[in-house]
C-alpha cells in the first residue's frame, strides 16, 4: 500500500480556532507532513481542532503528536472524532475522555 | 535634330548614359566617334554647341578616370580641380558636408555633390575668362555627380581599407586560430593565435613550416579515442571539395605531454583555398570531464559503505583518464598503507604491488608529512633531484626510475576532523604531465574521497552503537521460568536499519513474573535511548513493587515529568501461581489463545507519558494448561501489504489452531513475511508464553 501519496492535510482558519484536517493515513512515511502542519497551526493560534473524519489511519507516530496536543493545550484542544480504526486507537490509547471531543468543526 | 538645345541635351544624355555604363572607357571609345560623327551633320552654327559638347565629354570622361581609381578623398578633389581649372572655370571649390541647391549665374555655377540619394557636398565653380550659358546648369549637376560618385568611392576605399585593418586586428587579437590553407595544404595566413597553438612564436615561423611538420609535434586523436590521420582534417577535406563538419580534437603535446581539446572547422574560400578556424575548448572538455568524472565519482563514493572497495573504484576511475597509476593510501601503523592500487596496463599491478610492499611510506617521509599536513604535491617532468629529495633510498629512487615516472601529483583526503588519507595519481607511458586544472580535480576528488571514508567509518560506529543500544533494548536472552515457556520475535524497522522504539522484557517479581512489550512512541536514535530508559524503568519498579500498575505509574510519572520524552505504550502480564494480571497503557490487549482460539484480554489503559493522574486496571485471568498468550506491539498489526494493513482479523486468523509459545512466534513471523511488502516501517515485537499441558 502506498500510503505516502495517498495523505494530504489542510489548516484552516475558523474563528479563533484553527482546523487541522488530515486525509488519508499517518504513519511513519507521512507524520512528517501531518507533525509540520500541527507545528504551523500551533504558531497560528493556541485553539486547534483536529478534524480526523478524513483519516483513515494513524500510527504511535500520530499518537505522540496527538497526546503532545492535548498535554500542552488541555481544553484548547478538540478532536472532531474519527471512525473505525481512527476511533478504535483513542480508545486503546485512553484519549476518549481526556481530549475534548466533538462531532463537528467550527464554522460548519 | 535641327533644335541646337535639343541636340546638346542629347549630347549630354548620351555622354551620361556612357559615363553611367560599367565599364565606361571601352563603350565611350566605340560610341564617341558615332557621338561625334553625328554631331558632324550639324550645322556651322551649331558647331561651337559641338566643341562645348566635346570639352563636356573630356570633363565627364575625366571626373569617371577619378572616380574608378583608389584615390583618398583629397586626392579626388586635387584632381577634380586639376581637370575643371584653368579651363572649364576659373575656380573650382568643392566643399564636403551639406549639398546647396544649383544656382546659375553666367559667371558662376553652384552643383549639389549627391551620390545614391546621399549629400557629398557642393560644387562651385566661377569662371572670368567665358559666360556660362544656360545648359551650363545641367552639365555642372552631371559633372557634380560624377565627382560625388568619386568622392564617394574614395571614401568607401578609406572605409574598406579600414574595415580590412579592423579585420586584421580582429584575427591577430582572436582567441581562436585563423588559417587559410591553399590547395596543397600549405598555409598561407596564419593569425599569432594559431602560431601560438602550434608553438610557433609568429605567424611568419608557422607559414614556413610545412604542415606535416608542425602536425608531428602532437599525438592527435578523435573524441572516440582513436588516433586522427592528417586526412580526416575539415581543412583538408575542403580542399578536397568536401564539406566536412566541425572536428573535436585532443591533441597530446609529444614534448611536453600537455593536453588540449580543439574544435577544428573549415570553410571553403575563393580560389579554392581553405579557411581553418580552430578554438581551443580545453577548459570547457575539462570542466566537462571533471563534471563527469565527478559525478561519476560521486555516486561510486555514495553507492557502498564498504569504503575499501569504494576507493578501489575510484582509483579505477582515475585510471587511463587522469594517470596511468592510482595509490590510494590510508595512515596505520606508522605508514601510509595502501588500499586501493590500480594500473593502467594489469601487467604491471603485481610490479606496483611489489613495490607497495617493499617500500611502504612511512608516515614520517617529506611527502608523507606534508600530504598529512593536507598540502597537494604536483611534479611534472620528474629529476633525480626532485626524487631525491622525496625518496632518500637509492634502491627506491632506482625502481621508480625504472617505471619511468613523468609525473605525478598526489593529494590529501580529508575528512571533517583532518586528512585521513592520500591519493596518488601518476603518469609513467602516457608521457602526461598534469595541470593545475589535474590537480584541483584530483584534490576535489579527494576531498570528496575523505569524506565517503568518513561516513562510511561513522556509519561503521554507528551500526556498532546501534546494534549495542539494540542489545540494551531486549533481555539478553529469554529467563528459563518453571512450568512456563517463552517465545519472542524482534523485527527491526527496515531501510535505515535504525533501532526504533519496541522493547520487551520478561523478570521475576516475588511473586512471580512479568512480562511485558512496549512501544516508544518516536523513531530514531533518541527512541532508542528512551527505550532503553523505559525498559529499565519497569524492570526496576517490577521487581521492586511486585506490582505492575505501580510500575506502569512509576513510568508515566518519569515521562510527564520530562515533557520533551516521548509517550510510550505497553502491556503487562503479571503471571503468578495460576493466574495472570493483564494490564495495558495505551498498548493493543494480549491475545489469549485457549483451545486454539484466540481472544484479545485485559481493559484499555491510558498511554505513559500524557496524564500524571493516569491510572490502570488489571485484569485478572485464571490460567489454565494450554494457554498460550500472546504480546505485541503494533509493528504487527499496522505491517503493510498488498493493498491494505495486517490488522487484527488476519492477527486471530494467523494464531487460530496454535497450540504453544513458539508455535505463535513462528506464525506471526511467517504471516509477516507472507503479507509484508516493501521495506519494514516500524519495529515489530512479540513476546509468547505457554501454559504446557502436563503429560503424565
Amino acid at each position: 500500500m502506498e500510503a505516502g501519496p495517498d495523505f494530504s492535510v489542510t489548516r484552516r482558519r475558523a474563528d479563533d480556532a484553527v482546523v487541522v484536517m488530515p486525509t488519508g493515513e499517518i504513519d511513519v512515511a507521512t507524520a512528517d507532513a501531518f507533525e509540520a502542519e500541527i507545528a504551523a497551526a500551533r504558531t497560528e493560534s493556541s485553539e486547534i481542532v483536529l478534524d480526523l473524519r478524513r483519516t483513515t489511519f494513524m500510527d504511535s507516530t500520530a499518537i505522540r503528536l496527538v497526546v503532545a496536543l492535548a498535554r500542552d493545550l488541555g481544553s484548547t484542544f478538540a478532536v472532531v472524532r474519527g471512525t473505525g480504526e481512527v476511533a478504535r486507537l483513542f480508545e486503546l490509547v485512553g484519549l476518549d475522555g481526556r481530549v475534548r471531543m466533538v462531532d463537528t468543526a467550527p464554522g460548519e | 535634330m535641327r533644335n541646337p538645345s535639343a541636340l546638346a541635351a542629347l549630347g549630354v544624355a548620351l555622354i551620361a548614359a556612357l559615363t553611367l555604363l560599367p565599364t565606361p572607357t571601352v563603350l565611350a571609345a566605340v560610341l564617341a566617334p558615332l557621338v561625334i560623327a553625328g554631331v558632324l551633320y550639324a550645322s556651322a552654327q551649331q558647331r561651337r554647341e559641338l566643341e562645348a559638347g566635346r570639352e563636356r565629354f573630356a570633363l565627364i570622361r575625366g571626373a569617371a578616370h577619378i572616380a574608378d581609381a583608389d584615390h583618398s578623398v583629397q586626392e579626388v578633389i586635387e584632381r577634380t580641380r586639376a581637370l575643371l581649372t584653368p579651363g572649364y572655370a576659373t575656380t573650382c571649390e568643392i566643399a564636403l558636408g551639406p549639398a546647396a541647391p544649383p544656382v546659375y549665374t553666367a559667371r558662376s555655377v553652384t552643383a549639389p555633390l549627391r551620390s545614391r540619394g546621399r549629400d557629398i557636398g557642393t560644387l562651385r565653380l566661377t569662371a572670368e575668362h567665358r559666360v556660362y550659358g544656360p545648359d551650363e546648369l545641367e552639365f555642372a549637376q552631371l559633372l557634380g555627380g560624377r565627382v560625388a560618385l568619386a568622392l564617394e568611392n574614395a571614401g568607401l576605399f578609406a572605409e574598406l581599407e579600414r574595415v580590412e585593418a579592423q579585420l586584421t586586428t580582429a584575427l591577430d587579437s582572436l582567441a581562436d586560430a585563423v588559417t587559410l590553407q591553399a590547395a596543397d595544404g600549405h598555409l598561407l595566413y596564419a593569425n599569432p593565435a594559431a602560431a601560438a597553438m602550434f608553438g610557433f612564436d609568429s605567424p611568419e615561423a608557422l607559414m614556413a613550416t610545412p604542415p606535416e611538420q608542425f602536425a608531428g609535434r602532437f599525438d592527435t586523436f578523435l573524441d572516440t579515442g582513436a588516433p586522427l590521420a592528417l586526412d580526416q582534417l575539415p581543412g583538408r577535406r575542403v580542399l578536397r571539395g568536401e564539406t566536412p563538419e566541425p572536428l573535436v580534437v585532443r591533441a597530446v603535446d609529444k614534448h611536453t605531454g600537455e593536453e588540449r581539446w580543439r574544435v577544428v572547422k573549415a570553410t571553403p574560400a575563393p580560389g579554392g583555398l581553405a579557411v581553418n578556424v580552430i578554438e581551443d575548448i580545453t577548459d570547457v572538455k575539462r570542466a566537462e570531464h571533471t563534471q563527469r568524472f565527478l559525478a561519476q565519482a560521486g555516486a561510486l563514493l555514495a553507492s557502498s559503505l564498504d569504503y575499501e572497495q569504494t576507493l578501489n573504484r575510484i582509483a579505477r576511475l582515475a585510471v587511463p583518464r587522469l594517470a596511468d597509476w592510482c595509490n590510494v593510501t590510508l595512515p596505520e601503523a606508522g605508514h601510509l598503507r595502501s588500499v586501493a592500487l590500480v594500473h593502467v596496463d594489469a601487467a604491471r599491478l603485481d610490479f606496483a604491488h611489489e613495490y607497495q610492499r617493499r617500500y611502504p611510506t612511512p608516515v614520517t617521509a617529506p611527502a608523507a608529512q606534508r600530504l598529512l599536513a593536507g598540502e597537494s604535491l604536483r611534479v611534472n617532468d620528474v629529476t633525480e633531484e626532485q626524487l631525491a629529495a622525496l625518496l632518500p633510498d637509492p634502491e627506491q629512487r632506482a625502481a621508480v626510475t625504472e617505471i619511468g615516472l613523468r609525473a605525478f601529483m598526489a593529494v590529501p583526503m580529508r575528512g571533517a576532523a583532518g586528512v585521513i588519507g592520500a591519493i596518488t595519481f601518476a603518469s609513467a607511458e602516457s608521457g602526461r604531465t598534469f595541470s593545475t586544472e589535474d590537480l584541483r580535480l584530483a584534490e576535489e576528488l579527494g576531498r570528496r574521497a575523505g569524506i565517503a571514508v568518513e561516513n562510511a567509518r561513522l556509519y561503521r560506529e554507528r551500526s556498532q552503537i546501534a546494534a549495542t543500544l539494540q542489545r540494551g533494548l531486549l533481555p539478553d536472552a529469554l529467563p528459563h521460568i518453571p512450568g512456563l515457556r517463552l517465545s519472542s520475535l524482534y523485527r527491526p524497522a527496515g531501510a535505515e536499519n535504525l533501532v526504533g522504539g519496541d522493547f520487551y522484557d520478561a523478570f521475576p517479581t516475588e511473586a512471580g513474573w512479568m512480562l511485558l512489550v512496549g512501544d516508544v512512541t518516536g523513531r530514531g536514535a533518541e527512541a532508542a535511548a528512551q527505550t532503553g530508559q523505559a525498559r529499565h524503568t519497569l524492570r526496576t519498579a517490577g521487581q521492586l513493587l511486585s506490582d505492575p500498575a505501580a510500575a506502569l505509574h512509576q513510568l508515566n510519572q518519569a515521562l510527564v515529568d520530562r515533557r520533551e520524552l516521548a509517550p510510550c505504550t505497553v502491556a503487562i502480564l503479571h503471571v503468578t501461581a495460576r493466574t495472570t494480571e493483564v494490564l495495558c497503557a495505551g498498548h493493543p490487549q494480549p491475545l489469549l489463545i485457549r483451545g486454539g482460539e484466540p481472544r484479545p484480554v485485559g481493559r484499555h489503559g491510558p498511554i505513559l507519558g500524557a496524564w500524571d493522574d493516569a491510572r490502570w486496571e488489571a485484569e485478572s485471568l485464571a490460567l489454565e494448561p494450554g494457554d498460550v498468550l500472546v504480546l505485541y506491539t503494533d509493528g504487527v498489526t499496522d505491517a503493510v501489504g498488498p493493498g491494505e494493513r495486517f490488522g487484527d482479523e488476519r492477527l486471530l486468523a494467523t494464531l487460530r489452531g496454535v497450540t504453544d509459545a513458539a508455535g505463535a512466534v513462528a506464525a506471526i513471523d511467517r504471516a509477516l513475511n507472507a503479507f509484508q511488502e516493501g521495506s519494514r516501517a516500524d519495529d515489530t515485537a512479540v513476546l509468547a508464553m505457554d501454559l504446557p499441558v502436563k503429560t503424565a
